[in-house]
């Protein structure tokens, strides 16, 4: 296994998002840092819009894990769960700029709520592929709301790669890789939040990937016009 | 973190008894409850199974969330409402009714009368020797509640909160309007006073009851923050 050694990297991330109803546009900054097994600069934009009010579209690029993912996703939203297709490109970008990948695929997520809306489990199954190898993840994420002053968000994140055969990506979460870790997020105000996740990463399959302890802090800002 | 817990607490206040009075009230009222860990001021529109709570004053301090509660207890579920971010969050009252329902507790009128708000009123206090506290509640007739806002007192006060709960529901039922509650500790210090006042008869729009347009969960409010990718 090719454990990185643990060094903490404090980062810069930014990111620009569009969503809300159909026809409104929201922006949003977000700014943090990230702590894992390895040296990676983190960087996040992403663009997106509400094309009616149960599809969106959105562009995502993620500098993280020294791989640049850039995706671009169309969602469908209906009762009973979320629909997407994407298409991606992932690029190596640490120690130095590596190949690059380009992938299709697609997801399915849906949540049941417990409790009123105060908790839910929310799971997803997403599927990519760039046409030389596959792989299947599954999320499951207990979340608990908390009408405080600022509202808060606590759950736990279990994702597991259930499938990763020759998948040329660089994602980090190779194939056998098991994800466990809490996450929350504080609404500070109407249009600040901080988020912050820790966790670790578990290699089930006896292979190389970058497993190990993980977290990250973000400060996000969003804006609806 | 104390703007909206206090609604939540104030929502809970307002859980609903089972009255079924041939003509119940519909109208706003001005509601008035101090405990041992807040003040409240707030108007509460009652219309059939919805009761909506507007604080005056309470619900907007420390910079946090302006909110407000609504009750339907026709689907038994309380939603808290936050205008400022444009958020609601749906929450089940099952907790809060099931330990009223099955609560036992003796009380009996103390045979005093008095004219509290313009109404006639009688007060009801607790029958039991045995109990530390010390319960007043007084009631009119002038009005048929559809709703027993006693039965959450137990959310800041458990205790007094649950005799003073059972005594509203009973007493909602029966066709009394709650006006004017106190309960006492041991030590005889009021841990709950709550007084009712300008309970004004009017027809309601049942819009007043609706979430407002373009209002989201406060879960996908939350993801929308974090940027939740599946």
């Amino acid at each position: 296994m090719n454990r990185r050694s643990l060094l903490g990297l404090l980062a810069l991330a930014l990111s620009l998002g569009l969503a809300g109803s159909a026809g409104a546009l929201d922006a949003g900054i977000d700014a943090g840092a990230q702590w894992n097994s390895g040296p990676w600069p983190l960087l996040a934009v992403s663009l997106g819009q509400s094309l009616t009010d149960d599809v969106y579209l959105s562009i995502d690029a993620n500098e993280s894990l020294a791989v640049l993912d850039a995706r671009a996703t169309a969602s469908w939203t209906t009762t009973l769960a979320t629909v997407g297709a994407q298409v991606g490109w992932e690029q190596t970008t640490y120690p130095a700029v590596g190949t690059g990948r380009l992938d299709v695929g697609g997801y399915v997520s849906a949540s049941l709520p417990l409790m009123g809306d105060l908790a839910e489990v929310a799971t997803s199954l997403q599927y990519k592929t760039d046409l030389v190898g596959h792989s299947l993840t599954v999320k499951i994420s207990p979340t608990l709301y908390l009408p405080l002053a600022n509202p808060v968000m606590v759950g736990l994140v279990v994702a597991q790669n259930l499938v990763t055969s020759g998948y040329s990506g660089t994602s980090w979460t190779g194939p056998g890789a098991l994800s466990v870790g809490p996450q929350a997020t504080i609404s500070l105000a109407s249009e600040w939040a901080v988020s912050a996740s820790a966790g670790y990463a578990f290699d089930l399959s006896g292979g190389s990937f970058l497993g190990g302890p993980y977290g990250n802090a973000k400060l996000s800002w969003s804006h609806g016009f | 973190m104390k703007t909206f817990s206090r609604a939540l607490a104030l929502a809970f206040l307002a859980l609903f008894g089972a009255s079924v009075a041939a003509e119940t009230f519909e109208g706003t009222l001005d509601l008035s409850i101090a405990t041992v860990a807040q003040n409240t001021n707030a108007t509460g529109y009652m219309k059939g199974p919805h009761f909506k709570i507007l604080p005056k004053t309470a619900l907007k301090m420390d910079g946090g969330v302006e909110g407000y509660p609504m009750l339907n207890f026709e689907t038994l579920k309380m939603t808290l409402v936050a205008p400022t971010d444009k958020y609601f969050l749906d929450l089940p009252m099952a907790s809060l009714q099931t330990p009223i329902d099955k609560a036992v507790v003796k009380y009996k009128k103390s045979g005093k009368t008095d004219t509290l708000g313009g109404h006639p009123a009688e007060e009801w206090v607790l029958d039991d020797p045995a109990s530390p506290y010390s319960i007043s509640l007084w009631t009119t007739k002038d009005f048929a509640p559809s709703v027993n806002f006693l039965i959450s007192v137990q959310k800041s006060v458990p205790n007094e909160g649950l005799i003073l709960g059972r005594m509203g529901k009973d007493l909602v039922a029966q066709g009394y309007f709650p006006i004017k509650a106190e309960a006492k500790d041991a030590k005889g210090t009021v841990t709950v006073a709550m007084l009712v006042s300008n309970i004004t008869p009017k027809k309601l729009d049942d819009k007043e009851f609706v979430i407002p347009d373009g209002f989201i969960k406060m879960s996908e409010f939350l993801k929308k923050k974090k940027g939740a990718k599946p």
